[in-house]
């Protein structure tokens, strides 16, 4: 038997691809699951190249045939973790790989919620989004404990910031176009027909497009991919949500050469572990497979996955201690009896692709993708007039915000006696805005209209991000010779955004005014300044009335890119490069009294040529010693939401504007043999040209400020090592170390623009050269024992220690103030370190032919309710009396479960 | 390994079942936005403001360091009209002043009172506190200690106390004299006083300095004509507090305050302050019937006299400060100055005896200006003319630059006059006009000016 299991998918890339057509030979073997010992049917075996050599029959068993040599092949199921093979093939000969056994894939429980969805709110309203990234199952040691130890602290594998990935569906680019990023969310719920994917952690080519720095995850969704049956899994957490079931059913490819999957998933809970966070999603999917002959294959998928959610935000230690409670939520509160969330984030967007897959020759395989995206985003928060801010964590409505003993103590008083005081108080907005008498004259800005009613002082608005996205891509690959491939394509994007504001919920009174209040108390005496529609003035806006922002994200582009691989026995080397036009455009639908020459209709048009070029290869001095080494230039445009000053107002584009440069390069050393797997790497990462653009209101100027920071450079730089130890057949210890230094490597250039005029009020430096980036801890270290009986049970422990988490920084007090200096710099703020033990076990049952598999996730069994997994400096600040505005912060999840029971036949 | 045998019957209605799941499990888990029942607002027995205020008396008698803030007990209501709040004008900050009829109330609130002038408003005071800020008594919300260790009463929470009626009544503010209003029966009422301007000595300052930072409050003093005197008080985050006090006589309206024993008027509506008129004891001056030629050396003048000539007008439009008289070396010569003024801003004109016009006629004078301060292209002298200035009407005249002479400018020598040569004067046969020499400047923009040697003659 010659079973190698392979610890990592970085190899995928450089194995011999070699197709020696004229001397090939065949493989055979039998495909099980190594719980159950069950066989596994339909069980992809691909090449190196990603091309399917065949599947597995109902008994697992498979024959395919391939080029002699030294050939590696991929066993790839749902589900279950990548199994790569190496076999010797002699021409004209069948060589036996025995019994390959498939490990179920710890990331088989991707959506439960371990990764971990944190969002903060900046104490303006403007929100900072962080979503853990797209990590996926994979085969390699260091990278599956990242997505599923790490990632419960938000651990971002090199520090890289989430756009610096791309995440493709059958082809169709699924990253955020106006952050960047992509958004797990847009796929959640569907986890049983996503999991033919290729996933690679960094530049190494997987065969589309230019795969970023920091990785790319082809996401494959053909209908006669999945194995005929039915799955159905129930699944109870505390985590996002308390409730799971999904029911999956595919035909496979039938003797009429159709094949139809087809998934439905419900996630819902009334509260997941915060207070105040229900949770309510529907995925619907289905992907039907028309194979036309031997050579052409069509494919239509389309998938939703809607959801409404109540989200938790961070507060400041003050607040927590408080509260008593590290997971204190402040968005929610009581609405007659019942627990009411302001901040409601909501997803509506079908997805629907249309691939066709043609195979002229069989050196040639061409896939031709379109797709469309469209549909609604939106996240509520509370809007208010005329009233003390209504949140409970208000600094004014805080002990730090008096002087004297015993005010603060009647407040700590208040908030251990009375729990109202810790929530958002529902029934007080309807009785204040049902008796809230005013009259609007000349509403709309029609003469002698005038409007009397209840204008309502708190209101849910609805925060909305639209889209409209056309995809369409064409990849070709071809082996020229038998070591020698060509892959390249074109893709072009064309994007629309659709970025406004609505009422929600006006909660109980007649209309909302939509003025800019911030500029109704500068410029009281200028009525014009402070509509935020000046052509219809005094508006008075109701549920589902757009107000205070309407504006369009443009973004068209078009992408050409190929790699070329060249395989030898002992070496493979490949060169990649690309070339990237992109056009970004804003149009503003609203003309702001503040602005009103450049609020309206189409700003710049921005333009940018980029391009990209990478190398890399590996060699292997025996079969289990080997060294792989990757380089990549790359230019790239500024992300649509830093290319704006203030979007939200105006046309402005930001000042020194550039295409950012990135450099990168790593090496590993690999080691596979029968008892210990290993990989080591050290890389080197340099961003050049950054820019970032943030709005957030100024205490001094009593206004919205924007500050742009540009020319930002930052390094990322570390090593990363795992080891799987086999002690024995069944017990298996891992370790893995992430050590990186993740800096800001300059001074950037900030330019500070208020939002009440248009006047720049000072560019200066930031004096920031050296901070550590934020959001992910530096230092990760995890060790494991894994226990795999052979009577289909399981069980491990893995502990899990974290240092070096910094919290993210104020711009504003490391800058120069009138005086030229940095009267209020300070050293930037650090978490502790802290340590996880998590167990997990599971059993799974054969009867007649139903598989059930039981399992569950155990995590912080030891309750650790203060580990820091970030946070951020308010950009308010008082130099006086810093007290006022702490940090807000994020604690990971105290002890937490997700128990998986799934059934299949 | 239990073995289980199903038919394939079973196997489909299991297949239907598990395919079911997701809907059998639709269970709640939506937000709760179903409205809350209306909860009435429920007043309690109508008091006046009067008896409201009454229950503080107490404390109101004592030192001030003795005063403890006062909670109100009974389930009063009040009714009555806004006469002033923050939403006007800038002026108050978080406050609103309620009016019945029997007198005012200052209401201080935990945010801006979205309360507007002439709302009709219904408070429920019950569980509200009364403390006064420099005997000047104001209703708020729970007791806290302040930064000097006093106790004050917080804002309260506008919404839960009051409900608005109605909105638009006018509540005419009481006609009151200077002398009326100093007296604790008039705090918190709305007045007009009629016949008032700010004192000389105030003129050219602006209402309160809007560009400090932090913006900074002032007081001002308004006086009548017979002297009274009565303060002012402007916030630096007023909308006005930037504009230069009015240098007429008129009519003011606000509400009556105190700051322990002295008693201040505060402007609840710019548009209300109508101070146009002439000042106190403004005495028409006569303007010299027109002449053929004029001639003016000062002469005349002892060193720091005010300049009056028979027919000429030496006046001030902003900051009170006139034209004097300086003697240097023997030379005597007209000068003003913003230096050590004080002043935000210093207007003074010296206007010549009407010439006649229906010949030509030729204008000439020296300048010398000293210790330059005026910045950017401010020029701290204009030389301007009128031919329908009457003596008396010195804001409404029309007054044109004359052009073609020269100044004495910033890179001139220091003290040393500069002849203007020849200014020709328009013909306008039958009319005759004037000219002024206009001095712009402030207690920064303070460079001093210099005038001698006026001539205007007929042209040969």
């Amino acid at each position: 038997m010659n079973r190698i299991k392979i610890v990592n998918t970085l190899l995928l890339c450089f194995l011999s691809a070699g197709f020696l057509y004229a001397q090939q030979g065949n493989v055979k073997g039998t495909i099980v699951d190594k719980s159950s010992g069950a066989p596994l049917e339909r069980a992809a075996v691909t090449s190196s190249s990603g091309r399917e050599l065949g599947l597995s029959a109902a008994d697992g068993t498979f024959t395919v045939t391939l080029d002699q040599g030294n050939q590696m092949l991929f066993i790839n199921f749902p589900e279950y973790e990548q199994s790569i093979i190496s076999v010797m093939v002699r021409q004209g000969e069948t060589v036996d790989a025995g019994t390959i056994e498939m490990m179920l894939a710890a990331g088989f429980l991707l959506d439960q919620g371990t990764v971990n969805i944190s969002e903060g709110v900046s104490d303006d309203g403007f929100e900072n989004q962080s979503i853990q990234g797209v990590l996926s199952s994979s085969a390699d040691i260091f990278l599956s404990t990242a997505a599923y130890t790490f990632g419960s602290v938000m651990y971002r594998v090199r520090g890289y910031d989430n756009n610096y990935q791309n995440v493709s569906l059958n082809g169709f680019v699924v990253n955020d176009v106006e952050s960047g990023a992509p958004y797990y969310s847009n796929w959640g719920g569907l986890n049983d027909v996503m999991r033919s994917s290729m996933v690679t952690s960094g530049p190494e080519p997987i065969g589309f497009l230019f795969e970023p720095v920091g990785g790319a995850t082809r996401i494959n969704t053909r209908a006669s991919n999945y194995r005929s049956g039915v799955r159905a899994v129930y699944s109870l957490s505390n985590r996002t949500y308390r409730n799971r079931a999904m029911v999956t059913y595919s035909t496979g490819l039938m003797n009429n050469n159709w094949a139809v999957t087809g998934s439905v998933s419900r996630r819902w809970s009334e509260r997941g572990y915060e207070e105040g966070t229900f949770y309510d999603a529907n995925s619907f999917f289905l992907s039907v497979e028309k194979k036309i002959n031997s050579r052409h294959s069509l494919n239509l998928t389309a998938l939703n996955a809607m959801y409404r959610r109540g989200v938790a935000g961070g507060s400041t230690q003050e607040v927590y201690d408080l509260a008593g409670d590290n997971f204190y939520n402040p968005y929610w509160g009581y609405q007659n009896g019942e627990v009411r969330s302001s901040r409601v984030r909501s997803s509506n967007k079908p997805l629907f692709t249309l691939a066709h897959f043609w195979n002229p020759s069989e050196k040639l395989d061409i896939q031709t993708t379109a797709g469309y995206w469209f549909g609604k985003g939106g996240y509520t928060a509370l809007n208010w007039y005329d009233v003390l801010d209504p949140r409970p964590d208000y600094y004014r409505k805080l002990p730090s915000y008096f002087t004297e003993e015993s005010d603060k103590n009647q407040i700590i008083g208040s908030w251990q006696n009375n729990p109202g005081v810790s929530q958002i108080d529902w029934d007080h907005f309807y009785f204040a805005n049902r008796k809230n008498i005013y009259t609007v004259q000349n509403e709309g800005g029609i003469s002698g209209n005038t409007l009397t009613g209840n204008r309502s002082k708190y209101i849910v608005e609805d925060r909305r991000n639209d889209l409209s996205q056309f995809q369409f891509n064409s990849r070709l690959s071809w082996d020229a010779t038998e070591r020698f491939n060509l892959t390249g394509g074109i893709l072009v994007d064309l994007y629309r955004g659709h970025n406004f504001t609505v009422v929600d919920d006006l909660l109980g009174g007649d209309f909302w005014l939509d003025v800019d209040q911030f500029a109704e108390r500068d410029f009281p005496n200028n009525p014009d300044s402070y509509q935020n529609d000046l052509d219809h003035p005094d508006n008075a806006v109701g549920e589902g009335d757009i107000f205070a922002n309407n504006h369009y994200a443009f973004q068209r582009g078009g992408t050409l890119w190929g790699t070329a691989r060249y395989d030898n026995k002992r070496y493979s080397v490949y060169l990649g490069g690309h070339a990237r036009t992109t056009s970004m455009w804003r149009e503003g639908l609203m003309r702001k009294g503040l602005f009103p020459d450049n609020s309206l209709g189409e700003s710049d048009h921005l333009e940018y040529l980029t391009w990209g070029v990478k190398a890399g290869g590996d060699y292997r001095f025996t079969g289990r010693h080997l060294v792989v080494a990757n380089a990549l230039i790359t230019t790239q445009p500024p992300l649509f939401r830093n290319s704006f000053l203030s979007p939200r107002t105006r046309n402005s584009v930001t000042p020194n504007l550039r295409e950012e440069t990135i450099l990168s390069g790593d090496i590993s050393y690999i080691l596979r043999s029968p008892a210990i797997r290993g990989r080591i790497t050290g890389y080197y990462t340099r961003f050049r040209d950054q820019t970032e653009v943030t709005s957030f209101y100024h205490d001094d100027y009593r206004t919205l400020v924007n500050y742009a920071m540009t020319g930002i450079d930052k390094e990322n730089y570390g090593m990363e090592a795992g080891a799987e130890v086999n002690l024995t057949s069944e017990l298996v210890v891992n370790a893995v170390a992430s050590l990186g230094q993740f800096l800001w490597a300059n001074n950037p250039d900030i330019t500070i623009t208020r939002d009440n005029n248009s006047t720049v009020l000072s560019n200066e430096e930031v004096w920031i050269q050296y901070f550590r980036q934020s959001g992910t801890p530096q230092t990760a270290l995890a060790l494991g024992l894994e226990y795999n009986s052979s009577r289909f049970w399981w069980a491990g422990i893995t502990g899990s220690y974290y240092d070096n988490i910094y919290l993210d920084f104020n711009p504003v007090s490391r800058t120069k103030d009138e005086s030229g200096y940095y009267p209020y710099w300070e050293m930037q703020k650090k978490a502790d370190p802290g340590y996880l033990v998590d167990l997990f076990l599971g059993k799974s049952w054969k009867i007649d032919d139903f598989y059930l598999n039981l399992s569950a996730n155990l995590s912080n069994i030891l309750n650790n309710r203060t580990l820091m997994t970030g946070g951020y400096e308010q950009y308010r600040f008082d130099p006086d009396r810093p007290e006022l505005f702490q940090p807000r912060v994020y604690y990971n999840n105290g002890f937490n479960y997700f128990i998986n029971l799934s059934i299949r036949y | 390994m239990k073995t289980i045998h199903y038919t394939p019957m079973i196997r489909k209605i299991f297949l239907a079942s598990v395919m079911a799941l997701p809907l059998l499990f639709s269970g709640c888990a939506d937000n709760n936005e179903t409205p809350p029942p209306d909860v009435p607002f429920v007043s309690g027995q109508v008091v006046t403001v009067d008896q409201v205020k009454a229950l503080y008396s107490g404390e109101l008698a004592k030192p001030w360091q003795q005063r403890v803030p006062v909670e109100i007990t009974g389930d009063w209501t009040l009714r009555g009209v806004i006469t002033a709040s923050d939403k006007k004008d800038g002026n108050l900050y978080k406050e609103a002043f309620l009016q019945d009829g029997t007198t005012g109330l200052r209401m201080l609130f935990d945010a801006t009172s979205g309360l507007y002038i002439g709302d009709s408003v219904l408070v429920n005071v019950k569980g509200l506190w009364l403390g006064d800020y420099g005997n000047f008594v104001q209703m708020g919300s729970e007791p806290y200690t302040d930064d000097s260790g006093n106790l004050r009463v917080s804002g309260f929470n506008m919404d839960k106390q009051v409900k608005k009626l109605s909105s638009g009544h006018v509540t005419l503010p009481e006609k009151a004299t200077i002398q009326q209003v100093k007296s604790a029966a008039w705090l918190g009422r709305l007045v007009k006083l009629e016949e008032v301007q700010f004192d000389d000595d105030q003129l050219g300052r602006s209402w309160a300095d809007a560009m400090a930072d932090p913006p900074a409050a002032a007081n001002r003093d308004l006086v009548d004509c017979s002297g009274k005197s009565l303060i002012v008080r402007t916030s630096g985050y007023a909308s006005f507090a930037g504009e230069i006090l009015p240098v007429g006589k008129g009519s003011i309206v606000g509400i009556v305050t105190v700051f322990n024993s002295d008693y201040q008027l505060v402007v609840r509506d710019y548009s209300e302050v109508q101070m146009t008129g002439n000042r106190c004891g403004y005495v028409p001056q006569p303007q010299g019937p027109p002449v053929e030629s004029l001639s003016q050396d000062f002469e005349s003048f002892k060193d720091n006299a005010t300049i009056y000539i028979n027919g000429w007008q030496n006046l001030a439009s902003a900051g009170g400060r006139l034209w004097l008289a300086k003697l240097f070396s023997g030379n005597a010569y007209a000068q003003a100055t913003g230096y050590n003024s004080q002043l935000s801003s210093m207007v003074t004109w010296l206007v010549t005896n009407p010439v006649t016009l229906s010949s030509q006629k030729v204008l000439s004078f020296e300048t010398a200006k000293a210790y330059w301060a005026h910045t950017g292209d401010h020029q701290p002298l204009e030389l301007l003319f009128s031919t329908d200035f009457n003596g008396n009407n010195l804001t409404t005249a029309t007054w044109t630059p004359l052009t073609g002479g020269r100044l004495a400018t910033k890179a001139d020598p220091d003290h040393t006059f500069i002849p203007s040569g020849d200014i020709l004067l328009p013909v306008q046969a039958g009319k005759s006009g004037t000219v002024a020499f206009r001095y712009s400047g402030s207690n920064s923009e303070s460079t001093t000016f210099r005038i001698d040697n006026i001539v205007i003659k007929p042209a040969r």
